[in-house]
């Protein structure tokens, strides 16, 4: 992939920042859930927090499932020397409306998790307290 | 910092921006050296194109086009720090309400498209300067050498 396609990755990995406040992926999740498990002590609050975290860890794997389609096709486009701009751009605009909805979809979860954690919870998951 | 040396410098923050979905467990790579092999591919793509573009006006053309792509690069890099910087302190914000975050990401998403179709444009056009051989040796160049996630992800030690 070239660094031209790859500004489309950014959306997704380096710039599909959401929740989390780094990089939304998987990994991310699992650190909030392990700070979140160190935050918050009350059990039904820590189980109510986890299963959103779920949530938005399922999310992030199916949009990086059609990322990863998208940037196939779009390697595709790019050696093609007869494949126009609107076909590219076809496919980054398909995967750009992934991503906003997956991101909507991100802070539907982040307004859950916030139902689970006070203030100070929250300052000590995102901000080290 | 300008001209070359801020381009350099801002597509290899573009590359590091990539890597905290894949980075391995010797952490981030060193930027100097991300930004030393940025700065051989970048030139190899130009001689590459030199060397394979029969003819010498279309070569010049090209290459500008790759200044131009650079250059887009950079600025849609700065935009997504931008973004980044925004929407952390949104999350850190206990009390940030749901039309802040819609705005950030609404915001950032027409910039995205807009920046995409910028660069999408340029690659057209550098297809128009090539014959379809000619092309098939650029694109091979790019796809395989200019993958930021390559560029600096094996300086951390590999990995996917």
């Amino acid at each position: 992939m070239i660094i031209a396609l790859l500004t489309a990755m950014y959306v997704l990995l380096g710039g599909a920042a959401g929740v989390t406040g780094g990089a939304l992926n998987p990994a991310a999740v699992k650190q909030i859930g392990k700070q979140v498990e160190v935050a918050v002590t009350d059990p039904a609050r820590a189980e109510a927090a986890a299963e959103t975290l779920g949530e938005l860890k399922t999310e992030i794997k199916a949009f990086e499932k059609a990322f990863s389609k998208s940037g196939k096709e779009l390697t595709k486009l790019y050696k093609d020397h007869e494949a126009d701009a609107d076909q590219m751009l076809a496919v980054l605009d398909e995967l750009g409306s992934d991503w906003e909805a997956t991101q909507q979809r991100a802070i539907d979860l982040r307004f859950d998790l916030k139902k689970s954690l006070t203030e100070e919870e929250w300052a000590e998951v995102f901000d080290g307290g | 910092m300008t001209g070359k040396t801020g381009t350099i410098v801002a597509l290899a923050v573009a590359a590091l921006m990539l890597l905290p979905a894949c980075a391995g467990p010797k952490g981030p790579p060193d930027p100097a050296k991300v930004q030393e092999k940025l700065t051989a591919t970048l030139d190899g793509e130009k001689e590459l194109i030199r060397s394979t573009v029969a003819s010498a006006e279309r070569a010049d053309n090209l290459v500008a086009l790759l200044d131009e792509r650079d250059r887009l690069v950079a600025e849609y890099a700065e935009s997504v720090r931008a973004y980044r910087e925004r929407i952390t302190a949104l999350t850190a914000d206990y009390g940030a309400e749901r039309d802040s975050l819609d705005e950030a990401i609404s915001g950032y998403n027409k910039e995205r498209s807009e920046a995409q179709r910028q660069i999408v444009e340029v690659i057209d056009a550098m297809k128009k300067e090539t014959t379809a051989e000619e092309w098939k040796v650029v694109a091979k160049y790019q796809i395989k050498k200019l993958n930021p996630r390559e560029l600096a992800y094996e300086q951390a030690g590999g990995g996917s």
